[in-house]
């Protein structure tokens, strides 16, 4: 207390002197500024637990210096050694503001204001800097290998996915190209199925066709030379052509057929459930088939003559009405104009589908499945022959003028 | 910290000149009257004080509180106003 009475009564150099031993600011004593200058003394002296400015400073610095600790640290940590000269506050000032700024600023600016501190705090300031820099580092390199690890094992589950994926691309290349094959393939089977169906179609209409013209063709045909016993052992085959055949209609019309013909020839028929269908076949005499299916009942000759009716007679008459359209009939004409040539598959289709044993007349289907030429084809083939010269040459005027000039002449020669 | 008032601006753009020390921020009629009272009538005297002081901060806020009987922020006003018209003038 006497060292406080004694500011009071010291004079104004004494006093700054007492300040300069205490520490303080060089600060000129005046009269206006003598009781702040004694305050401050007094709390330097007193312990610094009276109201001094230096604590004040250290907060208030304290709060200035975390706000400037970014860009403007260096400035913060300049300010106070040129106003406090030799005072001990700047430096915790400066250490706090180093450690404050440890936890917020990033790590090169942590190396920035390390190279300015202070040498006797770059020990302390370079350790934690360094010690607290690296944490960071190594959280982002932790994390980062953490992350690594994590993609590891990530990519381990990616690969398994893009090689799947791989295939799945694949696949669908393949499906696709499947698809475009079964596509084309359904295309194509589409086409043979339709023109299975347009062949079906065509035997359907051509028995329609035969099956109209059947009552006809049995009045007309009345040189038919079939010789059959009705009644005999029945062949082996029979199972065989019961499966494809389903005759129709009824027994009385080859009963009547049978009536009707007389033929030398002999026949093995088990039974003619449904031969009326065949009746309706014509066919020359001498007309002889060899079917492969049906060795047994192979060749045989008959006196009709062979008519497009007789030829499209030989499929199912159960599926007649099926097909009714006018394209179909007329592609079954169109047809049926080929299969008379001989030729044509269509005609060994109608024949692997043939009803040989079905009826009681099974040879009607095999007519065009003789192997041999037509036996009766003498004066069909001359007629054929005759025709093909008169369509090319006209030759029937030809012919005719030629007998008018042979008659002549022959006249002549008789009467001179 | 909220915005600047009206009157800091004011002394902060020019230079003080002659201007009364109420002209100063933080410095209404009242303090003017105890400044003027203990002789610093004068915007320019309080500057030489802050001077005095070297601009330190908690020695001319002690300086205020103790001659005109301040409040903090009122001191607080004053030296920052007198420190930003150093800055720009001085």
């Amino acid at each position: 207390m006497a060292d406080v009475d004694d500011f009071d009564s010291l004079s104004n150099a004494e006093l700054r002197a007492k300040m300069l031993a205490q520490g303080l600011p060089n600060i000129p004593v005046t009269d206006s500024s003598r009781k702040v200058l004694v305050k401050r003394l007094r709390a330097s002296i007193g312990g610094q637990a009276s109201p001094a400015a230096s604590p004040k400073k250290s907060n208030r610095r304290e709060t200035l210096a975390p706000a400037a600790t970014g860009p403007s640290a260096p400035a913060a940590a300049s300010t106070p050694v040129d106003k406090l000269d030799g005072k001990v506050a700047p430096a915790t000032k400066a250490r706090r503001t180093i450690t404050a700024a440890e936890v917020k600023e990033p790590a090169r600016q942590r190396l920035e204001d390390v190279e300015r501190r202070r040498p006797v705090e770059e020990p302390v300031a370079a350790r934690k800097p360094t010690t607290a820099a690296p944490q960071p580092i190594q959280t982002r390199r932790t994390s980062t290998t953490s992350s690594a690890p994590e993609r590891k094992v990530v990519e381990p589950l990616r690969k398994p996915q893009t090689i799947v994926e791989e295939p799945a691309s694949s696949k669908r290349v393949d499906r696709e190209e499947k698809y475009l094959k079964i596509n084309s393939l359904i295309v194509l089977e589409s086409d043979e199925e339709e023109d299975e169906q347009l062949v079906q179609a065509a035997d359907l209409v051509e028995q329609e066709h035969a099956a109209r013209q059947k009552p006809t063709k049995l009045a007309s045909s009345g040189t038919t030379t079939y010789e059959f016993k009705s009644k005999l052992v029945e062949p082996p085959r029979r199972q065989v052509y019961e499966a494809t055949a389903a005759p129709v209609l009824p027994p009385s019309v080859p009963s009547a057929r049978a009536q009707a013909t007389s033929s030398s020839r002999s026949y093995d028929y088990a039974s003619n459930p449904a031969p009326g269908r065949y009746s309706s076949f014509v066919r020359t005499a001498s007309q002889g088939y060899v079917t492969a299916e049906a060795p047994p009942v192979a060749s045989y000759s008959s006196s009709y003559k062979r008519t497009y009716a007789n030829e499209l007679s030989d499929d199912n008459e159960a599926e007649e009405d099926q097909y009714e359209s006018t394209f179909a009939r007329n592609l079954a004409r169109l047809r049926a104009e080929r299969i008379g040539d001989r030729s044509s598959p269509y005609s060994r289709r109608t024949l692997a589908s043939g009803n040989v044993g079905s009826g009681s007349l099974g040879y009607e289907p095999l007519a065009r499945r003789s192997l041999r030429p037509d036996d009766n084809s003498v004066s069909v083939a001359f007629n054929r022959w005759w025709n093909s010269l008169e369509q090319k040459y006209h030759i029937k005027s030809k012919v005719f003028i030629l007998l008018v000039v042979l008659v002549l002449i022959g006249v002549y020669w008789i009467f001179y | 910290m909220s915005g600047t008032s009206q009157k800091y601006r004011n002394f902060v753009a020019e230079p003080m000149g002659n201007k009364s020390v109420t002209e100063l921020a933080g410095i209404g009629e009242t303090l003017g009257g105890r400044l003027t009272d203990a002789g610093f009538d004068k915007a320019y005297t309080v500057l030489g004080q802050y001077l005095v002081l070297k601009k330190d901060e908690e020695l001319f806020k002690d300086w205020m509180k103790e001659v005109c009987h301040a409040s903090s922020k009122q001191a607080s006003d004053c030296y920052n106003c007198l420190n930003d018209w150093c800055e720009e003038f001085l």
